[in-house]
């Protein structure tokens, strides 16, 4: 049985932060080290207590942008990231009333745990990443933090395994559109589908990151006016804003899409081409085809798009083939 | 051999070949293998010694099925890995990994040496222990491991088992007041590098 010791390289590196850390220095590691998340170290419990990711940082900003925030910029820079999960779950406890459990456990797994129990854990808690952890004695004292499992990792292995022997599952060999995998534009005469969030390039940064909070997504397809794919904007493109004080300034209304990418294009990665931002298929590439190239490593989704034009016709992920494997 | 299927498999680019020995061991004159490695196309024959057969195949890092031909009947080792698909045909699974595992009961550098003859303690260091300097850093342990490179784009190089369990520390240039601390520890076969950023308290 394949567990998830299978997904650790033979030599690797995680990156984790301790839980005490200024919010604003974390987000500044998170994007130096080109990682979107990092697992938090509480030195006092002696354990792993969560995960800083994200869609932290884009609810952090939310809060600052919403005058409903009462942190002043020196509070900013001393903010903690216990102190973030705290107000977090108190907020979580506002919004949804005093019944309301939102007990955000830690979310973990160990090395011997069963690939499937993982995808499914990914899949069931909505997170992209599950913190593989070992400790040796029983009551889970001195944790070692071995590796970070994704579905990509796990997509990987069973890739791995049909590579050279793709006949035996003949399913693999169907063009996606012929698959209720994915979401898709809806045709004519079709109602109740979950709509494909997209957006202009002259949308502001605070409609994108509320789209990807509510719509629940992790990227957006930024489209020019006939709705032809120009780039994309993820959860994760909001770290670029860490850079300096960028975030404490600039006015996420006024400031665009198209200049929040910018941004992220100067400082992080000069030598990412558009063309690896955006990965993009055909409604007629085999399923086989779409597995192979969300396996590579940074590939979470592909934007289904009608060949010449580029207009996009949906949107294929990650969670997206797990959900259709495992029912 | 590695030929391109018309059927919707992707280009890769070519992959390194490792060597992999099948082996029978029950007997019989003829003795060939096919597998899914070519889509069973060919039948490659087994080289005989005595009761064994055996050949050297080199493939990509992959999983594969394949079967035996013992003189005109498919064959398979109950003793090793097996599947059998939806019309009973039953083959055996070979996995083929571009690493070779680590047996670390095999290396004696992992037995712990028997500790020198002296005074140990547990009591903390006093002001006059940090008024001496500190003892030299030994030359296999000035590559830092916090100089490694990210490593989710595949897996790093294997670290020097000298560096194993021991802390290192970074300064970070950008702000002096976090602090990156970097440990690598083995665990099974496989290294695990983990690098901890911790605030420095006035």
């Amino acid at each position: 049985m394949r567990t998830a010791y299978e997904l650790l390289p033979e030599s690797g590196k995680v990156v984790a932060l301790d839980v005490d850390l200024p919010v604003k220095q974390a987000f500044h590691i998170l994007h130096e080290q080109g990682i979107p998340m990092a697992p938090l170290w509480d030195f006092c419990k002696g354990q792993f207590v969560g995960v800083l990711s994200a869609l932290d940082f884009i609810l952090i900003l939310r809060e600052i942008g919403s005058h409903g925030s009462n942190l002043t910029e020196e509070e900013l820079e001393t903010h903690t990231i216990s102190a973030w999960k705290e107000g977090k779950s108190y907020l979580n406890r506002q919004n949804n009333g005093p019944g309301a459990v939102f007990p955000r456990r830690f979310i973990h797994a160990g090395p011997y745990d069963n690939l499937k129990d993982i995808a499914v854990k990914i899949l069931q808690n909505e997170v992209s990443t599950v913190p593989v952890i070992h400790s040796s004695s029983e009551d889970g004292s001195f944790p070692q933090l071995l590796h970070l499992a994704s579905l990509s990792g796990i997509l990987k292995c069973i890739c791995r395994y049909f590579r050279h022997c793709s006949s035996s599952l003949p399913i693999l060999q169907l063009p996606i559109c012929a698959i209720p995998v994915g979401t898709w534009l809806p045709k004519i005469g079709e109602s109740n589908r979950r709509p494909l969030a997209m957006l202009r390039p002259s949308a502001s940064v605070t409609s994108a990151l509320n789209l990807l909070v509510q719509a629940q997504v992790s990227s957006i397809p930024i489209v020019d006016d006939n709705d032809s794919l120009l780039d994309i904007y993820c959860r994760s493109d909001i770290t670029a804003l860490a850079k300096d004080r960028a975030y404490t300034h600039i006015n996420l209304d006024e400031m665009t899409v198209q200049q929040a990418l910018q941004l992220g294009q100067d400082s992080y990665n000069p030598y990412e081409l558009r063309s690896q931002r955006c990965q993009m298929c055909l409604r007629s590439d085999s399923l086989h085809k779409v597995m192979e190239r969300l396996a590579n490593p940074g590939v979470r989704r592909l934007i289904i798009v009608e060949a010449g034009s580029k207009r996009v016709e949906g949107v294929v992920s990650l969670s997206d083939i797990f959900k259709f494997f495992l029912g | 051999m590695w030929q391109n299927e018309s059927h919707g498999i992707v280009n890769h680019p070519p992959e390194q070949g490792i060597p992999v020995m099948i082996t029978w061991n029950y007997g019989g004159n003829n003795v060939a293998v096919e597998g899914s490695w070519d889509n069973w196309t060919s039948r490659k024959a087994l080289q005989r010694a005595g009761k064994d057969h055996s050949i050297l195949i080199v493939l990509p890092s992959g999983i594969y099925h394949y079967r035996f031909i013992v003189d005109g009947e498919q064959r398979y080792i109950p003793e090793l890995p097996y599947v059998a698909d939806e019309m009973g045909h039953v083959c055996n699974l070979l996995d083929v990994n571009d690493y070779v595992p680590e047996n670390p009961e095999g290396v004696s550098e992992f037995e712990a040496p028997a500790s020198p003859e002296s005074s140990y303690g547990q009591a903390f260091p006093a002001e006059e222990d940090f008024a001496k300097e500190p003892m030299a850093v030994p030359s296999q342990l000035h590559l830092t491991v916090l100089g490694m490179e990210n490593s989710d784009i595949g897996s790093s190089s294997k670290p020097q088992h000298v560096v194993l369990n021991h802390v290192f520390i970074e300064k970070n240039l950008a702000s002096k007041s976090v602090v990156a601390l970097g440990l690598t520890h083995r665990f099974q076969s496989k290294y695990v590098t983990v690098v901890l950023y911790k605030p420095l308290k006035r």
